[in-house]
């Protein structure tokens, strides 16, 4: 049985200046299993947290049809039109990362990020990372409204099916602070926290956590999603 | 079964599983079951109260916001007071970023020389507040700018000492000639690597000797021209300018946004009557 939660707190930085979470958290049930997004506005544009909770939606509406699930270049291409329609400003003015899950009951899942973040999975028993490694500086980011290249977006087909298997989808305001050899670590502990509690509790727990974020300094808003096998 | 049976076998059946989820959590939340799970090896569930578990997996360190000074360090620099007024300035900009408490990224400061036939780390990329003394420069020989940015080239494509985490760092040229070695060349590379090529560039050129096209190519902020000292306080005007732009990018919201730099006044008891 596959199980998902998920948090989204605004960060220091958005709650010093009275602005709101530009971060944005999807998480459904979906066909009897999980989908998942979630999306981090550009800080640096004034609009980016309309683009991230309609990329969010996007994902929703698009999934929620019967989109083919072998042509993931067909599916991401439809999500992406789906929120250029959708968004009611320029696409500069709302730009995006974007980072999507979706499970189906049988543990055949799908997954793919644009931009920032990270996407880890442990599937089959095996962990992986599907970020790749970052070659710059800290939110300078490839986004929906800036980036039109298929070679853009990371995208992988995995099987959540031992038990214990799971996967994690997380902005940068929570990956950048994490050290990067205790990833795998990090997923287990999610895991099994959730995994010990109700979905509301965990829900509230893992709020809890990202509000109690202990980077000294940490500015960013943070968001994470985890599906998992219980 | 009647109804009333059925509802009351319903009721019990919804009682007795309250019950039992009660008990569980109240088992789990005092700890009962911890000796339990330790003895197979695996984590206890529930911590103390108040314990965040997100600590043990993440970086105990603010993300820092490296500042790269290049200074020119050549023997024209000795004239008019030049080099004394940028080791002031350099001390002060390090003093106010060490006592900044409103920043929310650690402020890492290192400083580069050009002169005397060589550049040199003068001072390796460390957190402003650990810096406690700053010899001064000493300025003497040619202008080897293209070492310089060579210098600066490999330290920001280096993620050993400047990981990605790191916010957009800070390149500041301070020269005050023209260039001895091939800097074009240095300067391209700069401009073509991936990491480097994407900090912020302000430049300042000190007297009317100093090579502007040199320093128009390098400064790459539109909302920072090449900022012209014509007198040693205008150096403490740009270094200024440059300690508020910093300061003010780590307590925005958008840390890797420069903000251009301000020039403020010099105030009067600060001028020195120098001639360059």
């Amino acid at each position: 049985m596959l199980l998902g939660t998920g948090a989204s707190v605004r960060g220091p930085a958005h709650a010093g200046s009275g602005e709101c979470n530009q971060d944005a958290l999807g998480l459904w049930g979906w066909r009897h299993g999980r989908l998942a997004a979630v999306s981090d506005g550009l800080g640096s544009r004034p609009l980016s947290h309309i683009g991230s909770r309609l990329a969010c939606r996007s994902v929703r509406r698009v999934l929620r049809t019967d989109t083919p699930w072998d042509d993931p270049k067909a599916m991401i291409s439809e999500i992406y039109r789906h929120w250029l329609q959708a968004l009611p400003v320029a696409p500069s003015q709302a730009p995006c990362t974007l980072l999507l899950a979706a499970c189906r009951p049988d543990g055949d899942t799908l997954v793919a990020q644009l931009g920032d973040g990270l996407l880890a999975y442990r599937a089959g028993g095996r962990f992986s990372i599907l970020t790749p490694g970052r070659n710059g500086f800290s939110n300078q980011t490839e986004a929906l409204g800036i980036s039109r290249s298929w070679t853009d977006w990371q995208v992988a087909r995995i099987r959540l099916s031992a038990p214990g298997d799971a996967l994690v989808l997380m902005t940068d305001g929570v990956s950048d602070d994490l050290v990067p050899e205790r990833v795998e670590a990090f997923l287990g502990m999610l895991r099994s926290e959730c995994a010990a509690r109700s979905r509301r509790r965990s829900r509230a727990w893992l709020r809890k956590q990202l509000e109690g974020w202990p980077t000294p300094d940490h500015a960013d808003d943070k968001t994470i999603a985890v599906i998992f096998r219980r | 079964m009647g109804f009333a049976k059925y509802a009351e076998d319903d009721l019990s059946r919804y009682h007795a599983a309250t019950v039992i989820r009660y008990h569980e959590h109240e088992r789990l939340k005092s700890g009962a079951g911890a000796g339990k799970q330790q003895a197979k090896g695996t984590p206890p569930m529930q911590e103390s109260p108040g314990k965040n578990r997100m600590k043990d997996f993440t970086i105990a360190k603010a993300r820092p916001l490296p500042v790269i000074v290049l200074a020119d360090a050549s023997g024209s620099m000795s004239e008019n007071g030049k080099i004394e007024a940028l080791n002031q300035a350099l001390k002060d900009m390090v003093k106010t970023f060490a006592s900044e408490s409103r920043v929310r990224a650690e402020i890492q400061i290192g400083l580069i020389t050009f002169g005397a036939q060589q550049a040199e780390l003068f001072v390796p990329l460390a957190p402003a507040h650990q810096i406690t003394s700053m010899s001064p420069i000493t300025a003497s020989g040619a202008t080897p700018l293209g070492q310089a940015l060579s210098l600066a080239t490999g330290l920001l494509e280096d993620q050993e000492r400047i990981p990605s985490r790191a916010y957009r760092p800070v390149l500041v040229l301070v020269s005050d000639g023209l260039p001895t070695d091939d800097w074009e060349s240095a300067l391209a590379c700069l401009e073509q690597s991936g990491r480097a090529s994407k900090a912020t560039r302000f430049a300042m050129a000190i007297g009317d000797d100093a090579e502007e096209s040199v320093l128009a190519r390098f400064a790459n902020d539109r909302e920072a021209p090449v900022f012209k000292a014509h007198q040693a306080r205008d150096i403490h005007r740009f270094f200024r300018a440059v300690t508020m732009s910093v300061a003010s990018r780590t307590v925005s919201v958008n840390p890797d946004q420069s903000s251009g730099l301000v020039l403020g006044a010099a105030p009067d008891d600060e001028a020195l009557d120098l001639d360059f």
